[in-house]
């Protein structure tokens, strides 16, 4: 069960230290990427608009 | 001691849950609102309104995709197997992540199916099979995606009745769930997946900050080494190895969720819904290597929720030890389901005012960035997959969105009324939602990879596969209960019998099947034209 316990231990250290620097990533990462997707979808719909 | 209806109320209501944090979730809810419904204006043809013009960059993916999977489902149901299982319930969180970064490294099925440039999973069918078996796979998609999401509600409205001390019996379950889907309906349906995207990402922010602190607070204040010994104390070696047969998993149960950890990622159609709407296959691998860390998390942060549940009810007072860790006589409260109860009960007690409003919050944003992508990807498989290939004529993009529209709000009347009637004895809700994703993808597997990958694969074994997908239903506690009984008479003792019928081994056995039936029939019945991409 000891062996057990240290593996569960290392593991839930590990994976809440990668998470926690995953959401400062993709938080940061993420507003640039939200940014380029509204003005990559207004320019879309302005291309349509004069298509029209 | 046994806890009475009144003194269930009363222990539930005492919480920490206060004006402030109803105050904290109502501002929340309204800036959500307001983002989603602005960015109606971009939604202007189908392939903005479910795919967000396949602009989406990397970091966006990853937060949009961890925001999906990452529901309030999933927290209440892994926090529920946490509670019952302890640490031995972190194998399903390690097996998810692992998957999940072998798929992102090989891009194994979603790098060529947004390298083809379909919309949806069944769009592929009709380009590698025919459009019979595209109508088919959408059919069984929708129905086995609208069931598996079926209890969603129920548990998103449990958790807000659990943390804010409402009565469970008082019919405020009813009323959250309702007040809940209004709101996840309003911005759905008008802004599509941009609306989805844009506050999945705000969600995620709130999500991951909510979660990490939430964890932080429970180690201090039950302490690190206390919260193994306790399990330890009380479990045994069960609470911590999933391959013992005594304790909740064992061997069987492990291969499943390495099963349903391959399909969480590659096979289910709202994370290939994140994949197929990436900018190129380079970011879809980027996307799934990095989303391993939250396929991760997104099981061991809330299985460590309901670990540390159990250990505050375990330890608290007798009255919470009675109330949550024995069992409930039959007539003490029939809306109550203590493992269920236990996690946000446990926050309700554990945290300050305030930060509690944000971890309500947040959860609330984990509902609702689930709901909305659901609602959206089962009705948009609906429309494109059976309602559009089944038109006489050639449908507009409007009239597309429009169907697309209608079906959110029927299905999210099915959800009502589902979360209000299906019984919730006996299964857990990972088992009931395992069953009936299984529907779908033990067809789906072999159709999808033997499509992708193997050139012998015919319609006909598609077509098969797709149908024996069905046989999954046998998993589900209320058809078990029928079939065991029904065969009692001349197998012997019906528990005994649905204990055989155990839902892993259902699903197990479903996939087994579909297997078989796909490449027997894919042989025995050879196409005799060569599919769409060879054709293109």
């Amino acid at each position: 069960m000891s062996v057990w316990i240290m593996i569960w231990k290392v593991v839930f250290v590990i994976a809440l230290s990668a998470f926690a620097v995953l959401a400062v990533g993709a938080t940061i990462g993420g507003a640039r990427d939200v940014v380029t997707l509204l003005n990559k979808l207004k320019q879309d719909r302005s291309n349509t608009k004069s298509d029209q | 001691m046994n806890a009475t209806p009144e003194q269930v109320v009363e222990l539930l209501r005492q919480t920490n849950f206060s004006t402030l944090d109803w105050a904290i979730v109502v501002v929340y809810l309204c800036v959500s609102l307001v983002i989603g419904v602005w960015v109606k204006q971009y939604a202007t043809d189908m392939a903005a309104y479910i795919g967000a013009g396949r602009s989406v960059g990397v970091w966006l993916g990853v937060a949009t995709m961890t925001g999906t999977e990452l529901g309030l489902v999933t927290v209440m149901y892994s926090a529920q197997i946490g509670f019952t299982g302890g640490f031995a319930a972190f194998h399903i969180a390690v097996i998810a992540g692992l998957v999940t970064f072998v798929v992102g490294a090989t891009g194994f099925v979603v790098a060529p199916l947004r390298a083809l440039g379909v919309l949806t999973i069944p769009e592929f069918y009709e380009r590698r099979f025919d459009r019979k078996t595209r109508v088919v796979g959408g059919v069984l998609l929708s129905v086995a995606g609208v069931l598996n999401m079926g209890l969603f509600l129920k548990m998103g409205s449990i958790f807000i009745v659990g943390v804010t001390g409402l009565s469970p019996d008082s019919g405020a379950l009813t009323v959250v769930m309702t007040v809940l889907l209004l709101l996840v309906l309003a911005y759905t349906v008008m802004g599509g997946m941009i609306s989805v995207i844009i506050t999945d990402y705000i969600q995620f922010v709130l999500l991951s900050f909510g979660l990490l602190l939430t964890v932080g607070v429970a180690i201090w204040r039950l302490g690190w080494e206390n919260i193994f010994q306790v399990v330890a104390a009380e479990k045994g070696a069960a609470g911590f190895d999933p391959l013992q047969g005594e304790g909740e998993f064992g061997p069987e149960y492990v291969l499943w969720m390495l099963v349903v950890g391959l399909i969480g990622c590659a096979v289910w159609p709202t994370t290939v819904a994140r994949a197929l709407a990436m900018e190129s296959t380079q970011a879809v691998r980027r996307q799934f290597m990095w989303s391993s860390i939250s396929f991760t998390a997104r099981f061991l942060i809330p299985n460590f929720f309901g670990i540390c549940a159990f250990v505050f009810f375990s330890t608290h007072s007798t009255e919470m030890r009675e109330l949550f860790l024995s069992p409930l006589p039959g007539g003490a409260s029939s809306a109550f389901t203590p493992s269920l109860y236990a996690m946000p009960v446990f926050l309700g007690h554990l945290l300050p005012t305030g930060v509690l409003g944000i971890v309500a919050a947040a959860m609330i944003a984990a509902f609702m960035s689930t709901h909305d992508s659901y609602l959206l990807c089962w009705s948009s498989v609906i429309t494109q997959d059976i309602i559009a290939p089944l038109a006489k004529s050639e449908m507009t993009d409007q009239r597309r969105i429009f169907i697309t529209r209608l079906l959110i709000v029927a299905i999210g009347g099915f959800l009502l009324f589902w979360g209000l009637f299906y019984p919730l004895e006996g299964d857990t809700i990972w088992s009931y939602m395992a069953i009936t994703g299984a529907v779908y993808f033990t067809g789906a597997i072999p159709v999808l990879v033997g499509g992708l990958y193997w050139k012998q694969a015919s319609t006909a074994g598609a077509f098969s596969a797709l149908l024996m997908g069905f046989t999954a239903l046998v998993g589900l506690e209320p058809v078990r209960q029928t079939l065991a009984k029904t065969l009692a008479p001349v197998m012997g003792d019906s528990e005994t019998i649905a204990a055989a019928l155990s839902a892993e081994r259902c699903g197990l056995a479903a996939l087994l099947l579909t297997c078989v039936m796909f490449v027997a029939m894919s042989l025995l019945f050879p196409d005799t034209r060569p599919d769409a991409r060879q054709r293109d």
